[in-house]
């Protein structure tokens, strides 16, 4: 009887010791994941941060740039996009047009940035502005990595055909052009597997900034730059 | 079973003072990020919204630099301060704003009284006593 119970005892204690056990490598698997969890999202948001900062300098860049900035008498008037040079650079938004990817030596290395341009003085009742969109590609220092060929090999592989529109509307605006096993393979063939991408969607990406859009015949209207910043390493 | 409870408690306090005392590094490292770079963005905004008001025209004789620097010289109307007001809708994207000289107010917009996001342009006065004015932005 006195046998029984003492191993019942024992049992309970070695299942007791067990469970306190496994409570307390639950709990410092949860303290080393916290951990680790922590550091990463701290090296997330200084990149975040840095690419932000990247996209606001940029901005700034390029509307005080001469290859889109209006001039007056050789005075760079920063802020003052000039309509001719927006033409030669980027497309209107709303034409069925590919966007080209362009380098016009401005950028970051290893970077793809989405310039968007909009005149908010010629808006729809939808409140759909007209403006302009293009990619510019800044240097690539990567071996093995080409965004620019990645780029070209896409706009090669785009396919226009009765069932464009129709695809347009069903299956969207990039299903429509591409057959995905042409996008896989440019993807594999122009992107190496290290390939990191880091878009943010920050305030100069939502928001933009005031710019003011110059006409061949001498209009100035309000409008807005919109850079979106692409980094890859 | 005292015993016990008690371990249980000092386990969960130190397992809640550990989480804690890791993410909180974190939480203020984001909002010190997050405070910077949306005061960078805002000054950046508020001197690009300046600069572009005082680059557009007023009409086909005057600029809205001229209507802004010589308004002691030529008057300041409501028409005039309607365009700019307009303009400067556009460019905001503001509740309310004010626009401010050193010493007075220069035109405001909206209920509210603006306070946050201050932008500053300095402005060259041919004809008034003073060569240059300085002229800020205030708006949220």
């Amino acid at each position: 009887m006195f046998s029984k119970q003492a191993k019942n005892k024992g049992l309970t204690h070695t299942m007791m010791f067990i469970l306190k056990g496994l409570f307390a490598i639950a709990i410092i698997g949860l303290l080393y994941w916290l951990f680790l969890d922590t550091i990463l999202q701290m090296h997330v948001a200084i990149n975040e941060n840095t690419n932000e900062r990247h996209a606001i300098n940029l901005a700034n860049v390029l509307i005080s740039s001469e290859k889109l900035a209006y001039e007056n008498d050789r005075k760079m008037m920063r802020g003052i996009l000039d309509v001719d040079k927006l033409d030669e650079i980027f497309v209107r938004s709303g034409s069925f047009t590919l966007i080209p990817i362009k380098d016009i030596g401005i950028g970051y290395p290893n970077s793809l940035t989405l310039v968007r341009i909009i005149d908010l003085e010629k808006c729809n009742s939808f409140d759909i502005c007209d403006g302009w969109i293009g990619y510019l590609s800044g240097p690539i220092t990567l071996q093995g990595l080409s965004i620019v060929n990645f780029g070209e090999c896409v706009s090669e592989h785009a396919r226009a055909d009765i069932w464009t529109i129709f695809k347009f509307f069903v299956a969207g605006p990039v299903l429509a052009w591409w057959h995905p096993l042409d996008l896989a393979n440019c993807a594999e063939n122009n992107i190496p597997s290290s390939f990191k991408l880091l878009f943010t969607n920050s305030q100069i990406t939502s928001e933009g900034f005031p710019i003011v859009i110059k006409y061949p015949n001498g209009d100035m209207h309000l409008g807005r730059i919109y850079v979106l910043l692409g980094e890859f390493s | 079973m005292k015993g016990q409870a008690e371990i249980a408690i000092m386990g969960m306090i130190f397992t809640v003072v550990a989480i804690i005392a890791m993410r909180f590094p974190l939480i203020i490292l984001q909002y010190h990020l997050a405070v910077n770079l949306n005061l960078e963005y805002e000054y950046n905004n508020a001197q690009l919204t300046l600069l572009s008001l005082v680059s557009t025209k007023y009409n086909e004789t005057y600029s809205m630099y001229r209507v802004i620097s010589e308004r002691n010289l030529n008057g300041f109307d409501e028409s005039m301060k309607e365009k700019i007001i307009f303009n400067m809708d556009l460019l905001t994207h503001a509740k309310c704003f004010r626009l401010v000289d050193e010493t007075s107010t220069i035109l405001e917009k909206g209920d509210c009284s603006a306070a946050k996001h201050s932008g500053e342009i300095y402005l060259f006065k041919p004809y008034g006593q003073e060569l240059v004015e300085k002229i800020y932005l205030v708006y949220e």
